[in-house]
């Protein structure tokens, strides 16, 4: 089956005003010339919705969002806050933070579909069937850049922790214990010495500075345990040589 | 058709569906003598979905390989390359032997677009690499993961490259 052709105009010569983000630069996000103005909560039906706070997020931005018709009824039927607040202003540098955090707040994730400018982004809803595949929009983050994530509530990371002298595995187990929601929080022990974090970003900065104080908790219990058995051994070498006390 | 000189651009209009941007796709490879993109018939039905664009969305010529490729993977659809040309497949429907052998360096440079439907190899990360761990790991990305010391990965292009980096990095 094949579709016609829709009749569009091709343009050329458009001149493109903002130089396209670097591949695989996906953490760059264009700020605003001016703030980004989110309506006063009332506590009545004609509250902004998160469909609108989109719309507002795309205009300001020039960033596009595409949703499916489930999401985006349930975006339209959601509204942004359901607590009452003024009119708030958001300054362009933290229009994106920002953004994302009433995404999150609200049950949404935001998943990246192209790295150059125009950027398309996916709104999914966690109360959707588009749930099972947020995790599968993950992208691989360095483990020393995952500070950059955490000002992505919204988005979704995997980062490789190296342990030394931890077992992974046991480490994992019980670390599992803190996910609340397998669909899209995951840690996985692959090796003896590696685990597999998958989170949104503050979950994951949180996952990874666990491990980290983990790492850091071990190497000065094995620290103390060697000065201890290096104690003993001056101990006992000075209690076997002659004319010392006790002979 | 174009205007003057400099890049080519495209329109997609605020009410555009998926197949709409195909459409586009498809023309802009026909004009480079590539065959026809085809779509399964269960696949087919995901062509009629809104966007939900808020407005029409200008978009460089160059970028509408990669733009439809990122909206093919949302909608949870792959393409599958043969001699006839490529044809669009619902993820649940597609098998790994209709998957396109590439080389991981490829997916690692960004040569092969993202919702083209791919297989690779890859070394197992050690010794120590936890089997079951590492399915579950190809798992949460939607690819298929076989083989022991020498891994098997099939799945989208995107995905598979997503999950050869962080083997790379375990």
């Amino acid at each position: 089956m094949k579709f016609s052709q829709l009749t569009l105009a091709c343009l050329a010569a458009v001149a493109v005003s903002a130089s396209p983000a670097r591949a695989g630069d996906f953490l760059s996000f264009p700020i605003p010339e001016d703030a980004l103005v989110i309506p006063a909560v009332t506590g009545s039906s004609e509250d902004a919705s998160i469909g609108d706070l989109i719309a507002l997020y795309s205009a300001a931005t020039g960033q596009f969002c595409v949703m499916d018709e489930e999401t985006r009824n349930i975006a339209q039927n959601t509204k942004i806050s359901s607590q009452p607040g003024e009119k708030l202003a958001i300054a362009p540098d933290r229009v994106q933070v920002t953004f994302e955090h009433m995404l999150a707040s609200q049950g949404f994730a935001l998943e990246v579909l192209t790295h150059t400018q125009p950027r398309l982004f996916a709104v999914k809803s966690f109360y959707s069937r588009a749930r099972q595949t947020i995790k599968s929009a993950a992208r691989l983050i360095a483990s020393d850049e995952v500070s950059k994530a955490a000002a992505h509530p919204a988005m979704f990371f995997t980062t490789v922790v190296q342990l030394e002298g931890v077992d992974a595995r046991q480490v994992a187990n019980s670390m599992r214990q803190m996910v609340a929601d397998p669909n899209t929080t995951m840690v996985l022990s692959t090796s003896q010495s590696s685990i597999v974090l998958t989170a949104s970003g503050p979950a994951l900065l949180e996952l990874h500075n666990t491990l980290a104080a983990i790492q850091a908790a071990h190497a000065q219990q094995a620290e103390a345990a060697r000065q201890a058995q290096a104690r003993q051994a001056r101990a006992l070498q000075g209690a076997g040589r002659p004319g010392t006390s006790g002979v | 058709m174009s205007l003057g000189s400099g890049p080519a651009v495209v329109i997609v209009p605020a009410d555009a569906t998926l197949g709409d941007v195909v459409g586009l796709w498809g023309d802009s490879l026909a004009g480079a003598g590539t065959p026809e993109i085809l779509w399964d018939t269960e696949a087919a039905a995901a062509a009629l979905q809104p966007l939900g664009l808020n407005d029409s969305l200008t978009l460089p010529l160059s970028q509408l390989e990669n733009t439809t490729h990122g909206l093919l993977l949302w909608a949870g659809l792959v393409v599958v390359s043969g001699p006839g040309g490529d044809t669009i497949l619902s993820r649940e429907r597609v098998r790994s032997g209709q998957a396109t052998r590439v080389d991981s360096d490829l997916l690692l440079d960004g040569a092969i677009a993202d919702a083209e439907f791919v297989t690779t190899v890859h070394a197992s990360p050690g010794s120590t690499a936890r089997e079951s761990s590492l399915r579950q790991l190809a798992d949460s990305w939607g690819v298929e993961l076989s083989g022991t010391e020498v891994l098997v990965l099939t799945g989208p292009a995107r995905q598979v490259t997503e999950l050869v980096r962080t083997l790379r990095a375990i």
